[in-house]
């Protein structure tokens, strides 16, 4: 099995200091051709000026906050059906990153709703929904901490991160589904994209950078989470305790 | 074509004040994770590398982490 093979810590740090700078130097590219489309090369729009320049961040952010919600929710499963050693793991590397985002987003929203819309913030159903998104990152963070067993802080928070997965949905539909003050979507719709290329560019170089952002940031904290789960194993080792047992990563160590 | 200026640019309009605001936030959530989580590496393979000096036996060199 192929991914029973990416189970093993040492290989899959391998793979990924392989795979890091087919990662990371896109990521920079990216953002640096997106912010100059963004910035300088991009057009006002006819009714909102240039505050139309914060959506290049916001809404990448704003799909980030979702793509990584649902990323973690997919490995939680993976971690909870499969019991495959990187799962969780890498739902809890990706967890800070993306309450980071969804903080972004709800930031600039709120600089870009108040020249717009008159005001910071209105209790609508996307903003509201986003909200509760930034608040299951956050439940998700302290759970896995909040037990003495590390495997049962794991577990429950894995159970959070499915059971909050029903809000994406919510968030993507809240603008079909209710009356609210925040546009509809205009890029990811069935008629295909109500914005100019002269937008719609700058919008995807930010995405795509903002994605390899991710998927660069995501390999150096799960390489930072093994070398902690080693770490621990092996100081466990030296004062004679036993290495947790049937932890990934530590039994090896275990004399 | 109309000139550059340096002054309507920062201005955006009459909008400066919530755009650049907006693209600072942003670089200081990607780069502020950025620098924290490469911190958060080194200091953990350094913390590995001080473990393994103090550890007698040898035999696990395929770790792929220290190279």
């Amino acid at each position: 099995m192929i991914l029973q093979q990416y189970a093993n810590p040492a290989r899959f740090t391998r793979l990924s200091d392989r795979l890091m700078p087919f990662i990371a130097w896109p990521a920079a590219l990216f953002l640096a051709a997106g912010l100059y489309f963004a910035l300088f090369a991009s057009p006002a729009d006819y009714q909102q000026g240039d505050t139309v320049r914060i959506m290049y961040i916001h809404v990448p952010a704003a799909w980030m906050a979702m793509f990584v919600y649902t990323s973690m929710a997919l490995s939680s499963a993976v971690g909870l059906i499969w019991r495959h050693p990187l799962a969780h793991l890498a739902a809890q590397a990706a967890a800070p990153v993306g309450a980071g985002f969804t903080f972004l987003c709800l930031l600039t929203g709120s600089l870009w709703g108040k020249p717009m819309w008159g005001t910071w913030w209105v209790w609508d159903a996307r903003l509201t929904s986003v909200l509760v998104l930034f608040f299951l990152y956050l439940g998700f963070i302290a759970l896995k901490d909040a037990f003495d067993d590390p495997a049962r802080g794991e577990r429950a928070a894995a159970i959070l991160a499915l059971v909050g997965f029903v809000n994406v949905p919510v968030i993507k539909f809240s603008v079909d589904w209710w009356n609210t003050l925040h546009q509809p979507a205009s890029v990811i719709k069935m008629t295909g994209p109500a914005i100019h290329s002269s937008m719609l560019i700058p919008l995807l170089l930010m995405a795509a950078g903002f994605t390899f952002y991710f998927g660069a940031l995501l390999l150096v904290r799960m390489k930072t989470l093994m070398l902690a789960r080693r770490a621990r194993g092996m100081a466990m080792a030296q004062t004679g305790g036993h290495a947790a047992a049937g932890r990934p990563g530590t039994a090896e160590i275990a004399p | 074509m109309t000139e550059f200026l340096a002054s309507d640019f920062l201005a955006m309009g009459g909008h400066g004040s919530f755009i650049w605001p907006a693209y600072a936030v942003g670089l200081i959530v990607l780069g502020g994770f950025w620098i924290a989580s490469i911190r958060g590496l080194r200091a953990k393979e350094r913390e590995i590398a001080a473990l393994e000096k103090n550890t007698p036996h040898r035999g696990h060199t395929g770790n792929g982490t220290s190279s």
